[in-house]
């Protein structure tokens, strides 16, 4: 499948970027959450904000907890579990660990353990595109 | 060779919102729903009766960077 890359609004700066953005779907006992997520070969782990966890109705107390960092000191608290996760336009379905985030600047980052072992990634910027295997 | 993908522009119709969460239409042309809570956002989206799919506005003034797992 091949998707372009999103141009977002970043209100703080007023200014507009490109981001690899594709539309994820996680499932959840409650209901599904359909939402637009950065694939994001930084992160070592798949991050979404923990509001996601709780619209679909996941439970997160026998979650494990870890602390992240970004480019900056601060470390943020991650509860993490085991959740399926399609990308929409995809058959296939796959069960990653995600880390869910408290009050962070966080949407829906996909990250490598998990997300990229299951999927083959290639991006072309120069053509607006990104092709997912 | 490939030729270039039409891009999708969400940046006009995301420029209102300064935070919160937006409910998108799945063609990617409007927004459906908003909300400081994303259970606002979807509140307000399911009432039009179409599909939808969630975008978090970044309301700290930060340029995206990875996360790293620390311990």
């Amino acid at each position: 499948m091949i998707v372009s890359y999103k141009k977002v609004y970043i209100p703080s700066y007023n200014l507009s970027v490109l981001r690899p953005i594709v539309r994820v779907a996680i499932a959840g006992p409650k209901q599904q959450w359909i939402g637009e997520a950065l694939l994001d070969t930084g992160a070592d782990r798949s991050l979404f904000d923990i509001e996601v966890a709780r619209d679909v109705g996941l439970d997160l107390s026998n979650a494990s907890r870890q602390r992240f960092g970004g480019i900056g000191k601060d470390q943020v608290q991650v509860y993490t579990i085991d959740v399926g996760l399609g990308i929409i336009g995809m058959k296939e379905k796959v069960k990653i660990p995600i880390g869910f985030m408290e009050n962070a600047n966080i949407r829906a980052l996909l990250g490598q353990e998990g997300f990229f072992d299951a999927f083959k990634i290639t991006f072309d910027r120069r053509r607006d595109s990104i092709e997912i295997k | 060779m490939q030729k270039k993908m039409k891009l999708i522009d969400l940046s006009k119709i995301l420029r209102p919102f300064k935070s919160g969460w937006v409910a998108l239409s799945m063609d990617y042309k409007k927004v459906l729903g908003w909300g400081k809570t994303l259970q606002a956002a979807r509140k307000r989206a399911e009432k039009t009766g179409e599909e939808f799919s969630f975008y978090k506005i970044e309301s700290a003034p930060t340029i995206h960077v990875p996360y790293t797992l620390i311990k």
